[in-house]
């Protein structure tokens, strides 16, 4: 799955969680940058991610995340096993 | 069971809620909200309805609206955050406002015991204690006896009983207890529930004395162990979340904890379902009555595919013993889809199970109106349960306060559909409840009778009504609640009280707490009426004034109000007052008795008219100057019990 496909499937968890249909996420884009990304939300996006792509992280692989670009490869690499 | 599976997916979400966006008056987007609510949400689709309904509950009131609304304060000892949004979801998908207080994390004794604390500042009218195993905190060494094993379990559960009589006695509030989740890790293997000391067989006895004193405090409990082993242990708890956020349910799972939850303050305000409408061909049998024919149809033993249309059956047989009524609306020739009724060896429901038997060839939207007119009960506590995806539609789309669920492809799954989607869930179960059929059976004869006489009059001394007072007991307290939380339109003030609140009531020999019973030549229409008045001293006029006056509308024409003004008149008249003092405030549903008070005599105080277009009146009536009405009612008043 290319990473275009990976952003299309993701940004409408993004949209769910923080209500907002205009939300915008690229590489860079850290929890400062949004409105309400919190620890719980964090864990809400984590969760919402694995459910969308049928993938299972590790806590120590979300912890080392350091912004979405990281997350989208992340996916990226447990869709390609 | 992973979802809501029983509602239908939500295929149009995106596009449903920018519509509900574009509504200016918040009730309409309340509206659009709660159709959306009805819906498999899955958890980050009910976040998203939930941070709206947060900013809608800022601006609307929902008692101005008529809506009803519970207030729940959760205790929990592990984080549960995140289930608040599916809590909220779950109520609102049943028409319930619920307003949500969340303690600090592990903080349940120190805020249930601190009348200072927040908790009593939210005052609420549910305290849910969400404790988890951990909060067990019974560690016994492995080698452990029997005996020491059931002397922890009853301090530790003696413990939370008194805090549940806390929440009774202080708060006034009704409360939730979890059961634990047993762990699925074994010490010993399958050797494990054999060992007292175990760490699996600790839990499992502690919920059985959850269980056993819940029953004695009338704690309702949530069933949680049930339904994470519905789910499956192995995903309900996510085990590195737990360490990680303290999280003991898996957000994943959140819809269904919040639907747990949602379904029994459903049942708090008395708002369950009632009566299950069902189909018939390929609901209750396999095969279609009118082209197979009687010996045609597919049910009973013999075949897996009978066999499971006849555990269907005998699930509902199970919720009508329950007193949930039965109503059967079909699209078939009224005589051929009763043949199978009074002719098949193998159907376990009878003709006289079902209250309201509609079978005709007309639309079932039609038809489910009328059924709850016949019943005299409103749709919202109608679910309809039909195999045709169709059918379903046209009910969904015209009558949107039925419950329809989506009815599994295989007959074998029909009882665990209708199981596991909590329509009926009840806080408790009385006698009243197991004659609720028989009643609405007897209400349909009356009303043939009532046509069949000319004269009202007639009808009325035909119908050999006997009336009973009395002051609220043990026995009636369950049903006074039920009614209080759930009377509409016969109902003068819609004041809400809890169980504990009304049993406080009871206990409080200052105030009049009255039920009504009334029977007749067809049978025992229960407990129908309740009244609490307070005493009230203006100058040197001693007035009781009528807090509460509600009926249940199965009785109205009887002449049911003005004999109780008969004997209250009688009473307070004997008890030293010079009048009576009653009240009037308005809401969408309570039209029907603005005029109450002036029908039976009393003279209009004062009438006001808030911002929001409440009416608030008062009217009195002069004791001296009283004369009781005729009736067609024997009535009698049991003082004994009188507090």
């Amino acid at each position: 799955m290319s990473r275009e496909d990976i952003y299309a499937q993701l940004v409408p968890i993004f949209q769910d969680i923080f209500d907002d249909d205009d939300i915008e996420i690229e590489d860079g884009t850290t929890a400062k940058d949004i409105d309400g990304w919190d620890s719980l939300n964090h864990i809400n996006l984590v969760l919402g991610a694995e459910q969308e792509f049928g993938v299972k992280f590790k806590t120590s692989e979300v912890a080392k995340l350091q912004n979405v670009g990281e997350f989208v490869d992340l996916i990226g690499l447990k869709l390609s096993k | 069971m992973h979802d809501l599976y029983w509602l239908t997916q939500p295929s149009q979400f995106k596009a449903e809620m920018s519509a509900a966006k574009a509504h200016d008056d918040p009730y309409e987007q309340l509206q659009a909200l709660g159709a959306i609510a009805k819906h498999n949400l899955d958890f980050t689709q009910t976040i998203r309805l939930d941070r709206r309904l947060q900013s809608l509950y800022k601006q609307i009131d929902s008692k101005a609206m008529g809506l009803p609304s519970i207030r729940l304060a959760i205790l929990a000892s592990a984080t549960a955050d995140h289930l608040i949004p599916s809590i909220r979801v779950a109520a609102l998908r049943r028409g319930l406002i619920a307003d949500l207080y969340l303690a600090p994390y592990g903080q349940y004794r120190q805020e249930i015991l601190n009348p200072a604390s927040a908790l009593y500042q939210f005052a609420p009218d549910a305290v849910l204690l969400a404790l988890n195993a951990a909060e067990a905190g019974i560690h016994l060494p492995l080698g452990a006896g029997e005996n020491e094993l059931q002397d922890r379990i009853a301090a530790r559960v003696e413990e939370w009983a008194g805090l549940w009589e806390v929440i009774t006695g202080q708060l006034q509030a009704v409360t939730l207890h979890q059961t634990m989740v047993v762990p699925v890790e074994q010490v010993f293997g399958q050797y494990d529930a054999l060992v007292p000391a175990s760490p699996a067989n600790i839990l499992t006895q502690l919920n059985q004395r959850l269980r056993s004193h819940a029953a004695r405090h009338k704690t309702t409990l949530i069933e949680i162990d049930r339904l994470a082993s519905a789910v499956g242990k192995q995903s309900w708890c996510d085990a590195p979340l737990w360490h990680h956020a303290k999280q003991d349910v898996s957000p994943i799972y959140a819809p269904l904890y919040g639907d747990s939850v949602g379904r029994v303050l459903t049942a708090i305000r008395g708002l369950s379902r009632k009566c299950l409408v069902l189909d018939l061909d390929n609901t209750l049998w396999g095969g279609v009555i009118g082209d197979d024919g009687l010996e045609g149809i597919v049910l009973g033993q013999g075949s897996g595919v009978g066999e499971a249309y006849q555990s269907f059956q005998a699930y509902v047989k199970l919720l009508k013993e329950r007193g949930i009524i039965l109503a059967v609306c079909s699209k078939n020739n009224e005589e051929t889809a009763l043949e199978p009724f009074f002719h098949h060896p193998e159907m376990l429901l009878r003709r006289d199970d079902i209250s309201i038997f509609v079978s005709n060839w007309e639309d079932k939207a039609t038809n489910i109106r009328r059924i709850a007119a016949d019943l005299n009960i409103g749709l919202d506590s109608l679910v309809f349960f039909d195999d045709n995806p169709v059918e379903r539609g046209i009910v969904r789309k015209y009558e949107p306060a039925v419950a329809v669920p989506e009815v599994p492809d295989d007959a074998a799954w029909y009882s665990r559909c209708l199981s596991d989607a909590g329509y009926f869930e009840t806080v408790s179960f009385s006698a009243d409840d197991r004659l609720r059929t028989e009643q609405y059976l007897a209400n349909r004869q009356r009303q043939t009778l009532q046509q069949k006489t000319q004269s009202i009059d007639g009808f009325l001394a035909q119908l050999e009504m006997t009336m009973s007072v009395a002051p609220w007991d043990a026995v009636s307290i369950p049903r006074v609640t039920q009614l209080i939380n759930k009377s509409n339109q016969f109902n003068l003030t819609t004041r809400r009280y809890t169980e504990a609140q009304v049993r406080q009531m009871s206990q409080d020999s200052d105030i009049l707490t009255w039920h009504v019973r009334l029977k007749d030549s067809f049978g025992d229409n229960g407990l129908i009426s309740v009244i609490i008045a307070r005493p009230e001293q203006a100058g040197d006029r001693q007035s009781l004034k009528i807090d509460t006056w509600l009926m249940s509308c199965r009785v109205l024409g009887r002449q049911v109000e003005h004999e109780v003004l008969n004997l209250l008149a009688t009473y307070a008249c004997g008890q030293g007052y010079d009048r009576l003092v009653g009240e009037y405030i308005s809401t969408p549903k309570n039209s029907m008795v603005r005029e109450h008070y002036l029908r039976l005599g009393f003279t209009l105080l004062s009438e006001d008219t808030d911002d929001s277009g409440i009416v608030h009146s008062l009217w009195c009536l002069e004791l001296k100057k009283f004369k009781p009405t005729k009736t067609f009612i024997q009535s009698s008043f049991d003082s004994k019990e009188s507090a």
